[in-house]
């Protein structure tokens, strides 16, 4: 175990090396840099924007500045953001990543007690309305835009029944009690995510339901519950897994949608606003913490394989 | 080069509403000047309101753009203001200092300001002339990248080798740059002539006359700042725990990106503001903040055509409904480099091509002016028959151009480039259609994100690119020099001689009638010449709940309706 987890870690490292890289070369290809973007409105002479670039080191040759990046990296330095007046990217990040988080996961928890559920009751009742109806809905659910969506939530609990203020989003995280400014949000976020666990579900149950196992147990004239959720669901549960990682990991690193409309305070604005102003600090940070997300959901997901099916071993 | 506001500017430190006439049509009871009707004020007087974004900083030295000017012109005072009929007053002045009261010395080159009694920071301790000469110097603070800067080069910086601050004028238009320029910036602020003769009083030695000077002195970058909070605590010193200002209110609270709130400060030399505080939430979507106000939760928001379409359609809603002139103007800047625009005829029938009226009535549903010249309604200076010469031309324009060699528009070929919003595109996406139906030619349009887009425009890969300017400051002294030869929003290298002489010439004389007359002159020049032609006059569309009284809106406020003078605000009757 302490072996495969060691080549699994120094794989991440040598993927997220590589990562680095990719951006870091594309970030500065791409025309425009980030003291240009404050020009559109009004004039900075041309000197100023230089002495800008020179004191940030932007005119050294790009791998100079990428080997200097990284020895920053080692130490735990991302920079500093150009947009935000010289604050330090790590703060900035973690600041806006905590509401992400929570909002993420309690948007996986609608995901996984939306969508699982759903996909046992349709493949439970195979072609019929209850199976066709959940199909429905979850086509719906993931066809819909974002932001329909949202406006159409906001519609109707906030302003037709009143139950939450559309301005609550903003205070989402301060403490405890702005949680449930965050149900909205969450279920927005999720739907998409709840599609696609549920037709995953619905498939993999299928497929286990075929079965001489499940035969076996229905002859043995096991309850319903012993036979779906014991033994069907547990055995269709690699391929629902799987995919549940990468799902959190989209959750948690947010929407920029989803905060736009809500006012949500998250980290999945920074990821876009960051290329428009071309924040080269934080461009880097969000694009490795997006990168670390998912690797250590890949990890989680295999780590798991092992306690769903005993028959899985880690090499 | 040409710096060009880019046409959907959220963070431009000038509004981009629509020009109306001067007739301010308001809303029943809402809004106007102050009633003589007493007003019962309600016992929770926070007002709720929204900033389009994130301010880019709360440094008065440095700001730019208009959302943080938002919050800036609430907290600060400085020594003069803007009254509500866009004349200079006193603030923290004793009063406004003329020839006759000898605030202004016979050559017009020095000014003092006595300050009144017993002035405090936001945190009690005493407000000082000192800290107005802090504020000057730092403006000055080479690579400080400030914009703004440059309105103050009239502060005299007398060296060896002459003022450094005309210096760096000169530079300008003689096109030096890089460390040069940078060099001679840096000899601007140890050499600046502004003096505190002793705690209250503070004077002002100028290089050159100008007679918009008391203008100037009542924006942001001349508030006073506490140097000491900022030598303590480095660039973070403007977070709400360490800001310390002036004002009607100070910073009490700043997440991020989500809100700020600002509460009433008990320090504040002026009468006490009712409101106990101003609650500012960020969002930048028009259908969000919409519905909020709908909803109860803001009381006052902006709109953008969307919601303008909706709110004319809504009884109850067009009753809150406010309109008003923006001090704005936005168009079509063309690049002279590009050889088919060369000839003043292109330029004159392109100008030519297109319907302002059908764009500001059918594109823009109304929320815009049609605009013929470059100074907007409202401003001194303005006229509005400088461009008649462009209103229902196209047969005009046709022939130019087929005496200029595009018989038919054939052979001239156009390339708009654009900032990638929804505005921008329906924008050029209507010139397009206007100039290839009328005049026949060809027109492409490329879509940039901004940066790109700048970068772009900076490296002159375009033929047109629209853009604007919105009033810093009321006075025509704000927007001709703009187009001279070096000037800050020159695009395509446009020179004139002859308008340059004007402008300088204006910025000389000392008699008003005549100075505005010679700006007139200048415009005239400039809408003939058509290096820019204008497109449209900004306005604001506002919903403004019955509940806020006392709102005093003005053409010369930053982002929000009334937001100059929120200290006046009084709620009454919120349910």
């Amino acid at each position: 175990m302490a072996i495969y987890l060691a080549r699994r870690l120094t794989w991440t490292v040598v993927t997220l090396l590589a990562l680095a890289a990719v951006t870091f070369l594309l970030m500065h290809r791409v025309p425009g840099g980030p003291f240009d973007v404050a020009t559109v409105d009004r004039p900075v002479s041309a000197a100023v924007i230089e002495a800008q670039h020179v004191y940030y080191g932007l005119d050294d040759p790009i791998p100079r500045q990428f080997v200097r990046y990284l020895g920053h990296l080692a130490r735990g330095d991302l920079g500093v953001s150009f947009s935000q007046q010289g604050q330090p990217v790590t703060d900035l990040m973690l600041d806006k990543a905590v509401p992400s988080f929570i909002l993420g996961v309690m948007a996986f928890g609608f995901v996984v007690a939306g969508g699982v559920p759903l996909g046992v009751l349709a493949a439970s009742r195979r072609g019929s309305v209850l199976d066709a109806g959940a199909l429905t809905v979850a086509t719906a659910l993931a066809a819909v835009p974002g932001f329909v969506l949202a406006f159409g939530l906001l519609l109707v609990f906030s302003v037709w029944l009143g139950w939450t203020d559309i301005l609550a989003g903003a205070r989402f995280g301060e403490n405890l009690g702005s949680l449930r400014s965050g149900i909205l949000p969450a279920v927005a976020l999720g739907a998409p995510g709840m599609a696609i666990v549920s037709r995953i579900t619905r498939a993999s149950m299928l497929d286990v339901l075929e079965q001489d196992y499940i035969r076996t147990a229905r002859a043995k004239g096991l309850g319903w519950r012993a036979v779906y959720v014991r033994h069907a669901l547990r055995n269709a549960l690699v391929p629902i897994v799987t995919i549940l990682g990468p799902v959190f990991a989209s959750l948690i690193t947010g929407s920029i949608i989803i905060e736009a409309i809500f006012g949500v305070p998250g980290i999945g604005s920074m990821f876009i606003t960051s290329v428009a102003a071309r924040d080269y600090g934080v461009i880097m940070g969000t694009t490795l913490f997006y990168g670390v997300v998912i690797m250590l959901a890949n990890l989680a997901v295999d780590l798991v394989y092992p306690l769903i099916d005993p028959r899985v071993t880690l090499r | 080069m040409g710096a060009l506001a880019a046409l959907m500017l959220v963070s431009a430190a000038c509004r981009s509403g629509d020009d109306t006439s001067d007739v301010t049509e308001t809303a029943t009871g809402a809004a106007g000047t102050a009633t003589p009707v007493a007003v019962v004020p309600d016992a929770v007087q926070v007002l709720r309101v929204n900033l389009p974004g994130e301010p880019q900083t709360l440094d008065p030295q440095r700001a730019t753009d208009s959302v943080s000017n938002t919050i800036l012109q609430n907290i600060y005072s400085g020594l003069l203001r803007i009254s509500p009929d866009l004349a200079v007053e006193a603030d923290l002045a004793t009063e406004v200092p003329t020839v006759e009261n000898g605030g202004i010395s016979e050559d017009g080159l020095t000014y003092t300001f006595h300050l009144r009694d017993g002035l405090k920071w936001s945190d009690g301790s005493p407000l000082v002339a000192q800290s107005f000469v802090d504020a000057a110097k730092r403006l000055f603070e080479p690579g400080a990248a400030s914009y703004y800067a440059d309105f103050y080069r009239v502060l005299a910086a007398p060296g060896p080798d002459g003022d450094a601050n005309l210096g760096v004028r000169v530079a300008r238009r003689e096109g030096v740059t890089g460390e040069d320029l940078l060099a001679r910036e840096a000899l601007v602020g140890p050499a600046l002539q502004v003096e505190a003769p002793d705690d209250r009083t503070v004077v002002f030695h100028l290089n050159t006359r100008t007679p918009v000077f008391l203008q100037l002195l009542s924006l942001w970058p001349m508030y006073p700042v506490r140097q000491d909070v900022i030598d303590a605590n480095g660039a973070l010193w403007t977070e709400a725990g360490t800001h310390i200002s002036n004002g009607p209110f100070r910073l009490e609270a700043w997440d991020h990106g989500q809100r700020i709130e600002i509460v009433r400060n008990e320090h504040w030399h002026g009468a006490a503001p009712t409101l106990t505080s101003v609650q500012f939430s960020m969002i930048g979507d028009a259908a969000v903040t919409f519905l909020a106000y709908r909803n109860g939760e803001l009381d006052i928001t902006t709109l953008g055509a969307a919601e303008l379409v909706q709110v004319r359609d809504d009884v109850p809603l067009r009753e809150e409904f406010i309109a008003y002139a923006q001090l704005s103007t936005v168009g079509i800047y063309f690049n002279l480099a590009d050889p088919m625009l060369e000839d003043v005829r292109v330029r004159q029938a392109l100008a030519g091509g297109f319907d302002r009226q059908e764009y500001a009535e059918i594109v823009r549903e109304g929320a815009v002016l049609p605009a013929y010249g470059w100074v907007p309604p409202g401003m001194p200076g303005h006229d509005p028959e400088v461009g008649a010469r462009y209103r229902d031309a196209v047969e005009a324009s046709r022939a130019l151009l087929a005496d200029a060699g595009f018989p038919d528009g054939a052979g001239l070929t156009v390339t708009i480039l654009s900032v990638d919003t929804s505005t921008s595109n329906v924008t050029t996406q209507w010139l397009q259609q206007q100039w290839q139906e009328n005049l026949g030619i060809t027109v492409n349009v490329v879509n940039r994100d901004t940066a790109t887009y700048v970068a772009e425009r900076t490296a002159g890969n375009y033929s047109v690119v629209i853009g604007g300017w919105g009033a810093d400051y009321p006075d025509p002294q704000n927007w001709l020099p703009l187009f001279q030869a070096g000037g800050a929003f020159n695009s395509g290298d446009y020179r004139s001689d002859a308008f340059d002489r004007l402008v300088d010439e204006a910025a000389l004389e000392l008699d008003n009638d005549r100075r505005i007359q010679t700006y007139m002159e200048a415009q005239r020049v400039l809408i003939d010449d058509a290096p820019f032609t204008p497109l449209y006059y900004g306005r604001r569309n506002a919903l403004v709940k019955p509940w806020v009284t006392g709102l005093l809106p003005s053409s010369m406020e930053g982002e929000i309706p009334g937001d100059l003078y929120f200290d006046r605000v009084v709620l009454s009757g919120r349910p």
